[in-house]
């Protein structure tokens, strides 16, 4: 399955960069995680419970920022795994300034298997890009409230 | 294979479904046919609490005419709206739609309301509701009130139904004067999800041109999808414009890729099976044969 898409961030590449590799951050963002332990420079374990209405699960799972570049590109390597099956991706990330803020372009793989995949088959993409929507809405909610905090 | 545990309830009204409901405070489901939620459980997709099963509840399966609307109570299978001479001349685009769901066992014990509840956007009963724009009543802590399809379905599997309300009936309009309707869907085998469904209803001025259309597309976004590009084309430039509304639908979805079928597949087949569904709902409302 393919993750791709842009999202424009009201930040510059080096704040975004900041934000996407705060730990604190990461954990308030990522839909459904309910713990994020640092694993190491850049690497996470978490849990998580992700689903869509009844159908949800819980996964523990293996965050990994690798190939750093900072501030333009770097990969995400998720790996999750639960009683209803597996998630494993590389996404490669890059940011570009562009004006004020910064232009995120992602383009990877993912690849979701047992019995979710089995049964959900009609509806993972679909769900995907959902989850990638709301951790989205949810990094700009934090760019939002930076100034405050600081 | 066997669900996980969860606690059982079996109330004997809707007020009751409706309290156990706000009492397990969000991890409670509402069975009723169950040929969605019971394989769910089986599989442990779902692993609910407690299943509140509504089955009990006597006089909730009638269908039955108010005003200018078709009411269909919670319990009623689809095989009794198949089946419901009301049905079929009032709204003949559901009863269209209903004889394709499944298998004969699945409607046979399957209901409507139970259908529209857990939208699956491929689902046909969803589409049905979106293309006419019908009501859920739904019973909650305040009462009951009416919600409009087009407010009803929010995304995949998930409706506008707070945790501590429960369906009670579905109401759809009954067919207009000089109306046609058509329910077309594509499947690879008898019986299975469609890859893409279409529902339509065309209302005809006597003079031949087109005074409403109505078109929902299945199985190509995360609720069923009203097509309302193609239905503007229709009105503003009547029948001949059947290309321009086929385009018009193929330009406004933005379908998912999965193992059945890739995005640009149900583009095409959304756009051959609307051009079909138009034709015959705009032969049917001439009244002749489709």
């Amino acid at each position: 399955m393919d993750v791709k898409g842009q999202e424009s961030l009201p930040a510059s590449p080096g704040e975004a960069w900041d934000l996407l590799n705060d730990p604190a951050v990461l954990a308030a963002c990522i839909p459904g995680c309910k713990a994020l332990h640092p694993e190491g420079k850049g690497a996470y374990r978490m849990e998580l419970e992700i689903g869509i209405a009844a159908v949800k699960g819980r996964y523990q799972g293996h965050v990994e920022i690798r190939d750093p570049l900072a501030p333009t590109a770097y990969t995400l390597h998720i790996e999750a795994q639960g009683a209803q099956g597996f998630l494993a991706a590389d996404i490669p990330i890059r940011l570009e300034g562009r004006g004020e803020g910064t232009v995120l372009t992602y383009d990877g793989t993912a690849e979701v298997g047992g019995l979710i995949a089995g049964v959900g088959q009609r509806m993972i993409a679909g769900v995907a890009r959902i989850i990638t929507r709301q951790f989205f809405d949810a990094l700009a909610r934090q760019i939002a409230a930076r100034p405050a905090s600081t | 294979m066997k669900p996980a545990p969860f606690a059982y309830a079996a109330p004997a009204s809707f007020a009751e479904a409706q309290r156990l409901l706000a009492e397990a405070g969000g991890d409670a489901k509402v069975l009723a046919g169950g040929q969605s939620l019971v394989p769910l459980l089986n599989m442990r997709l779902a692993r609910p609490d407690l299943i509140v099963d509504i089955n009990r509840i006597e006089g909730a399966a009638t269908i039955t005419e108010d005003g200018g609307r078709v009411r269909i109570e919670a319990l009623a299978r689809h095989h009794m709206a198949e089946s419901s001479p009301l049905v079929t001349s009032k709204v003949p685009l559901l009863a269209e739609a209903v004889a394709q769901i499944g298998h004969v066992d699945i409607r046979n014990r399957g209901t409507l309301v139970g259908s529209v509840a857990h939208a699956d956007p491929v689902a046909e009963i969803p589409a049905v509701m979106t293309a006419l724009n019908g009501e859920v009543e739904v019973l909650g802590s305040q009462g009951s009130r009416l919600v409009p399809a087009s407010e009803f379905f929010v995304t995949y599997l998930t409706t506008a139904l707070a945790p501590d309300e429960v369906a009670t009936a579905i109401l759809l309009p009954a067919l207009p004067p000089m109306t046609g309707t058509a329910f077309v869907e594509f499947a690879r085998r008898h019986g299975d999800f469609a890859i893409v469904g279409v529902a339509c209803q065309i209302s005809l001025h006597p003079d031949g041109g087109i005074r409403e259309a109505r078109i929902a597309l299945a199985g190509v976004s995360d609720t069923p999808f009203r097509a309302r590009g193609a239905e503007v084309e229709l009105v503003s430039r009547g029948l001949g414009a059947v290309p321009e509304a086929v385009a018009a639908v193929r330009e406004e979805i933005d379908p998912e890729s999965d193992i059945h079928a890739p995005a640009d597949y149900r583009r095409h087949l959304a756009g051959v099976l609307a051009k079909r569904a138009i034709h015959v709902a705009a032969r049917r409302a001439r009244g002749e044969a489709a």
